[in-house]
């Protein structure tokens, strides 16, 4: 596996002792198969690959590379200097109004446009006050880039790992879809080891617009930054 | 072997459950009914009921273990995904994932005996990553349809699919060979406790951040599974969100009309 901001389809490998006692003990056929396969997969990391959309990694490798920072400089910062320094490349990586619009689903169309403003304002500022709560410090963490494929509609999808401890089994993965926009490649939805931030978010918020209203999702998210401004 | 114990701990929760609830009643439900969960009602009420014991009992023991050093967690982390490989295996078999069971059995072999029981994943450093599977994925590849949403006592969020498959998940752990009540007691709480300490950053991301933990839980369990049966590599198709998908070509459809009056 490359650093960030590099492609490859291999995982990473770790030597030991152990690997070599593990690798002469296994089944001929399963060194076989494994053997192909990593020649294949080699192979792919040779090739250039067409289906590769360097615009839209580029859009990933830089949201990750503003998140490691604010992470390896948390405490130096505290809760401000991280919100403060993430909130351009945020509101630069991701499509924050689009996002705002389909997390409200059917609901959307029957605001005004001053709620509509509204809505996309106060989402826009809880993005970015989560990003600098949760993103608040390091440990190794690492982003890798594994590969980018094109989606429907025109747009990409490009699949990371955020490796979280040296054992591989407890990797997240970390799907994201981005459309281009005016000539820029902008993130639309996080998917997270299969679960979709946008569908949660869709769920959660459509069921109290429904119930409560515009009014109460809005107060309740504004409730929200001020718990975090305030614990922090 | 005490099969009394083993077969009256679930039981006797499942029966408590069913007891409390038709002494509770009814809970109130914001907002419209999901279409898509015809049993909200009952399952807010398991909902409840689960979020209840967890608070009251599960989540102090598990804070309190949170404490322990990390190594010392991830030894006991280990020794449970050890013992729950050979359901994994049995399942890879069923779904004719033959490579991926004979390489899993030969973790759980190595990991038994090098790794002492599976307390040191020996294995782990080679590199080869775990797989997780069990009879409700299994069944999904075989083409069984997954059912409605379903929230059980203690078990938590299922599908229907998941429910069924979960006995023979049980049966086929050698957990539940094991021949003292005491011991089962034991090791069966403290996979709980286990299980509820690797889940306390999400269950914190969800108390964070969702407004209705129901809904969350249930939608973000429900595309984890879809997440499990494709191994973890689920179809692009299947990570566009086909909710937006629609949403959008209905848009475009309502703005064609528009246009055209």
């Amino acid at each position: 596996m490359m650093e960030s901001g590099s492609i490859s389809h291999r995982r990473r490998t770790r030597y030991s002792p152990r690997r070599v006692i593990w690798r002469k003990m296994r089944f001929t056929t399963t060194m076989l198969l494994q053997t192909l396969m990593a020649g294949l997969l080699c192979l792919c990391t040779v090739l250039p690959s067409a289906a590769q959309n360097p615009d839209a990694i580029a859009t990933v490798d830089n949201l990750h590379a503003a998140l490691l920072d604010i992470m390896r400089n948390a405490d130096s910062l505290g809760f401000a200097g991280r919100r403060d320094q993430i909130a351009p490349v945020i509101k630069e990586s991701l499509d924050l109004p689009f996002i705002a619009r389909f997390t409200l689903g059917r609901y959307w169309k029957d605001l005004s446009a001053e709620q509509q403003d509204t809505f996309v304002d106060v989402f826009s500022r809880w993005t970015v006050v989560h990003y600098a709560s949760r993103f608040d410090g390091y440990s190794s963490e690492q982003f890798k880039t594994i590969s980018s494929a094109p989606a429907r509609r025109g747009r990409e999808l490009v699949r990371t790992v955020l490796e979280v401890n040296d054992d591989p089994a407890d990797d997240v993965s970390l799907d994201y879809l981005l459309h281009d926009t005016d000539g820029k490649w902008r993130v639309v939805n996080v998917i997270a080891n299969g679960v979709s931030d946008l569908s949660l978010k869709r769920a959660d918020y459509g069921a109290l617009v429904g119930a409560q209203g515009l009014d109460s999702l809005i107060a309740k998210l504004e409730g929200q930054i001020s718990d975090l401004e305030v614990g922090h | 072997m005490n099969n009394k114990t083993r077969a009256n701990c679930p039981l006797t929760l499942l029966v408590l459950a069913l007891f409390i609830l038709t002494g509770t009643g009814c809970v109130s439900i914001p907002g419209e009914p999901d279409p898509n969960d015809p049993w909200e009602p009952f399952n807010r009420s398991m909902y409840d009921f689960n979020d209840g014991i967890d608070k009251d009992i599960i989540a102090p023991i598990a804070n309190a273990y949170l404490k322990i050093p990390d190594g010392g967690r991830k030894a006991i982390h280990n020794f449970f995904v050890n013992l729950g490989t050979p359901t994994t295996i049995i399942n890879q078999f069923l779904q004719g994932k033959f490579e991926l069971g004979i390489e899993d059995s030969m973790r759980f072999i190595f990991n038994t005996t090098f790794g002492l029981l599976g307390f040191i994943d020996f294995v782990g450093p080679t590199g080869l990553v775990r797989h997780e599977e069990d009879f409700g994925q299994t069944f999904a590849v075989w083409g069984i349809p997954s059912g409605n949403f379903l929230t059980l006592p203690v078990l938590g969020p299922q599908t229907v699919r998941s429910a069924v498959g979960w006995p023979l998940d049980f049966v086929t752990k050698p957990l539940f060979w094991i021949e003292t009540g005491g011991e089962f007691v034991f090791v069966a709480g403290l996979n709980i406790v286990d299980t509820r300490a690797r889940l306390a950053p999400a269950i914190r991301l969800r108390d964070e951040t969702a407004f209705d933990p129901y809904i969350f839980t249930r939608e973000a369990f429900l595309q984890q599974r879809l997440n499990l049966i494709y191994d973890g590599n689920p179809p692009i198709q299947d990570l566009e969100d086909l909710d937006l998908l629609e949403e959008e070509q209905l848009l475009e459809e309502e703005k064609a009309e528009e246009n055209s009056q």
